[in-house]
């Protein structure tokens, strides 16, 4: 039960960053990779949300945390992202997307527990 | 259409080994499971990013964005760094954070020097059966 949970949040996770990645990364220029950058952040702030509000069973976190924002966000993509940059010459964007990433992240994050807990 | 389908697949299986592992090796502060996942991911995604642009669009859909975008996780990453930030302290944080990004980054490229070296000792090995490969893809 707590795996199909995991892989049901995590299949619609998966399809969300594949349909919300593409759209977004297929509105700039290319040269940044805005779409994993956005996810990663949006994700972040909802897993503070989710966390941040207590009230929430075992079963929604399975489904909801674990499951749909874990799959969502992705840390593969994003070090796949920044070595390409790296390998096209581009060290200032390879420099900036982990570092955007990381420091907004983190403060998604901790915005979204302040809504979680206010909730 | 097909592809939306793929994704699903693999990215809930890649969840559900993400699960399993945080089960069998715990997720408890101070255990670096997700670290392990993110890092062991990386470095699987640098070695099949080049392999499937060079096959179908579909390996790369099903494995790159599935598969893989599944199994690793940057939410629980950052959750991760931000529950060292509170307890152990802010500079525990950061090193998590930049370390497990640049390692992250170091297990990629090693993925893709991986590849290479596999790559060329294929084409020199049988180089035959690399042609009949793509004519059939």
């Amino acid at each position: 039960m707590n795996y199909l949970l995991v892989f049901c949040g995590g299949s619609l996770g998966a399809v969300a960053r594949y349909w919300a990645g593409s759209t977004i990364q297929g509105r700039g220029t290319g040269r940044f990779p805005w779409g994993t950058l956005v996810v990663n952040i949006l994700g972040a702030t909802i897993i503070g949300i989710i966390v941040g509000d207590r009230r929430l069973g075992l079963h929604t976190l399975l489904f909801a945390d674990i499951g749909f924002v874990g799959s969502f966000t992705t840390f593969s993509s994003l070090s796949h992202e920044t070595l390409v940059l790296l390998q096209k010459g581009w060290y200032g964007r390879a420099f900036l997307n982990p570092l955007v990433s990381l420091t907004v992240g983190f403060l998604g994050l901790w915005l979204g527990m302040r809504v979680g807990v206010a909730l | 259409m097909l592809d939306f389908f793929l994704v699903a697949l693999g990215g809930g299986l890649g969840s559900v080994a993400r699960f399993g592992a945080s089960q069998i090796f715990g997720a408890s502060p101070g255990v670096y499971t997700i670290l392990g996942i993110n890092l062991l991911g990386s470095y699987i995604m640098g070695a099949v990013m080049p392999w499937s642009s060079a096959q179908k669009q579909r390996g790369r859909s099903f494995l790159g964005v599935g598969v893989l975008g599944g199994f690793t996780t940057f939410s629980t990453f950052i959750l991760e760094m931000y529950g060292l930030a509170h307890g152990p302290g802010f500079m525990q944080a950061f090193i998590y954070g930049v370390g497990g990004l640049g390692c992250g980054l170091g297990a990629c490229w090693a993925g893709a020097f991986s590849f290479s070296l596999l790559n060329a000792r294929y084409d020199r090995a049988e180089p035959e059966t690399e042609l009949e490969n793509e004519e059939i893809s």
